[in-house]
């Protein structure tokens, strides 16, 4: 069953989220266009125009993946409230399907959308940064992209072979590390919006404004969470001296995993809540 | 099976001679009442002395006029006579039941151990209504309510169900009749798990609600619960793919034949379409137990015979139907028994044909008297 939830899940979700693709292909697009029109030679009359078109393509694209991370979490979570807790609810619920299946399905669904909006947003990077690259090397007759390309591999080998010395960790833990600790916030951050939504229908009238200030309580909550999580790292901060051997990633780390463990902890409560109010307390109405 | 002190109902084959003496009536304000007790309940509560009256003024219409049956059915609406539901070999007429003799049922019941509480009122006694669906399936009823209440955050103490005690037996096609607020949805919603039940419980052969009764559960809302992006053909696949006792053949025949067409976006059709649709997607499963809420609400009059038609043509016999309506007088024919609700509680659960035959009046007719205001 959970394979089919999934079906209908991602069914339901893949039509504004392709809405979404397309915003940040022609964001990309669009500021690839104004990264074109940026003459880099210092040209006095078109100073101006190249300097607002810079500032104007880092703004367009900008807000360009803020929106369409947002947009992403948006159609998750309205479509989550939209297919348990309105009148669709009432075909959600009468499925032959555990409360857990159902979580599951638009967890893992909520899940995918969002790594393929961060993959997408990478590939957007990605291309603005060759067409950025292109343009301005055109510019710079004899200097072709492969020479660039091996400098700049020079450049981060000399980095990155320096970078265990600096932080403390090496740089394939540390890219491991720091995509184990997205992934976690990612799911917790899903489940909690999702167990905010369910907290919601604890109120009488006004759900989504309960499902709001439940959110923000979470979140008021995850802030005095992350004062004692900071501890350690301010504990360490005034007890040694900066110039001593501690590392970025030594005084980092604490705090990064009692962060990593506060976060965990708060989105498996909320999967619970969640599976207890679809079960226990689901008052559709 | 009923473990507390409430009572539960079956269905009461001969009804007025026990109303409203021999049926309790649950009131807001205090517990259960016991028959004998009926007379000071009803003094004491204005909703139910009403009814009480009524029902008493019923038995003595049916001892005073044994001729009422022939008025009764003159009563039924003529363009209904063609949605008679056939009795089948598996579901017993009406009048093979027992006649209504609820100390001795008590008593044998007590004994088998099907109702371990001898406060359990049935009262015609007949826990096992459907035999012949006994033999086939466990002893359990398919549906129970224990003691069932319902009160609503923000509603104070009132309860839109009130300590509600029911047992559903296989093979009938129930209507849940009652005025507007009476807790009618409130009940359907509760036996489908989309509301947490305040106290008692609800039993689906045996089971709270849970994957396994859904599975042997077919609901209509009284809403349009479906999803207004997906096409009609993409909803029949939907179905298809979570219950394994749909018919996507049996859903496809029926969109056919009442011009729906099936690459239709549901957010381009009517309200009106939109419930068929719905109606056709519920009735095209082979569930055990259906649960229409307003099936015909928002439909015209000539959809409405093909609907009532549809539910008796896909009527399966060891399946039950309870039907929830205003609209009575389209349905009364299809009807086996009918529960009466009031203020949240039960105020009668008899067979239709015990209202014809010893009432002397329709459903309509006796359900405008109990009910009017």
């Amino acid at each position: 069953m959970l394979g089919k939830l999934l079906k209908y899940e991602w069914r339901g979700l893949r039509f504004p989220f392709l809405i979404l693709l397309i915003v940040l292909a022609s964001t990309t697009l669009l500021t690839c266009g104004v990264i074109l029109t940026i003459n880099p030679m210092y040209d006095e009359s078109l100073a101006w125009y190249s300097v607002m078109a810079l500032m104007l393509s880092i703004f367009l694209y900008y807000f360009g993946i803020i929106g369409c991370t947002i947009g992403t979490s948006l159609i998750v979570v309205i479509r989550f409230y939209k297919t348990c807790y309105t009148d669709q609810g009432y075909l959600t619920h009468t499925l032959p399907v555990t409360a857990g299946q159902l979580l599951n399905a638009k967890l893992i669904a909520a899940v995918a959308a969002d790594i393929l909006m961060v993959l997408s947003i990478a590939l957007s990077l990605f291309l603005i940064v060759q067409v950025g690259l292109h343009h301005f090397l055109s510019f710079a007759p004899g200097y072709t992209y492969e020479e660039m390309m091996r400098e700049l591999s020079q450049e981060f080998s000399y980095v990155f072979g320096d970078f265990e010395e600096s932080f403390g960790i090496s740089f394939g833990l540390f890219i491991v590390y720091m995509v184990v600790y997205s992934v976690i916030a990612m799911i917790a951050n899903i489940v909690t919006i999702f167990g905010c939504v369910s907290l919601g229908q604890l109120f009488t009238k006004h759900r989504i404004i309960g499902a709001i200030i439940a959110y923000f309580g979470v979140q008021f909550i995850l802030q005095i969470a992350g004062y004692f999580t900071s501890l350690p790292m301010y504990t360490k901060m005034l007890i040694t001296n900066y110039d001593s051997d501690l590392t970025f990633f030594g005084l980092m780390s604490p705090t990064l995993n009692l962060t990593l463990l506060a976060v965990t902890v708060l989105a498996v409560a909320m999967y619970f809540i969640n599976l207890h109010m679809m079960t226990k307390r689901l008052n559709l109405e | 099976m009923n473990e507390n002190n409430s009572m539960a109902y079956t269905p009461n084959d001969s009804m007025p001679s026990d109303s409203p003496q021999n049926y309790s009536v649950y009131t807001q304000d205090g517990a259960a009442q016991a028959n004998a007790a009926q007379t000071d309940m009803a003094q004491n509560n204005a909703a139910q002395t009403d009814t009480a009256q009524n029902n008493t003024a019923q038995t003595d219409l049916v001892q005073n006029n044994a001729t009422q049956t022939d008025t009764a059915q003159d009563n039924a609406p003529d363009h209904a006579v063609s949605l008679q539901k056939p009795d089948t070999p598996d579901r017993p007429a009406q009048d093979t039941y027992p006649q209504n003799t609820p100390d001795h049922e008590q008593g044998s019941r007590a004994q088998n151990g099907t109702a371990p509480n001898d406060q359990v009122c049935t009262p015609n006694g007949n826990i096992q209504s459907s035999p012949g669906a006994d033999a086939v399936y466990s002893n359990l009823p398919l549906l129970q309510l224990n003691d069932l209440c319902k009160r609503y955050p923000g509603m104070g103490t009132y309860m839109s169900v009130f300590h509600m005690n029911l047992i559903i037996p296989r093979g009938r096609i129930i209507g849940l009749l009652g005025p507007n607020g009476c807790g009618k949805t409130t009940l359907i919603k509760m036996i489908n798990g989309l509301l947490t039940p305040t106290s008692g419980t609800v039993l689906i052969n045996g089971m709270e609600p849970c994957p396994a009764t859904k599975k042997i559960i077919s609901y209509l809302p009284e809403r349009t619960y479906l999803d207004n992006s997906m096409k009609v053909s993409q909803m029949v696949s939907y179905f298809a793919d979570f219950y394994e006792d749909f018919s996507p053949e049996k859903a496809y025949a029926m969109l056919g034949a009442l011009g729906i067409s099936s690459d239709a976006r549901l957010k381009t059709l009517s309200k009106g379409t939109k419930e068929k649709v719905q109606l056709i997607l519920v009735m095209s499963r082979q569930a055990d137990l259906y649960i229409l809420d307003e099936p015909i609400a928002g439909v015209d009059p000539a959809a409405r015979d093909y609907i009532l038609r549809t539910i008796i043509t896909n009527y399966n016999p060891n399946s039950t139907i309870i039907l929830s309506t205003h609209l009575i007088s389209d349905i009364e024919n299809v009807l086996d028994d009918v529960i009466f609700m009031k203020n949240g509680s039960l105020m009668l659960y008899t067979s239709v044909d015990s209202i014809r035959s010893q009432m002397g009046k329709s459903v309509d007719t006796y359900f405008r008297e109990v009910y009017a205001c």
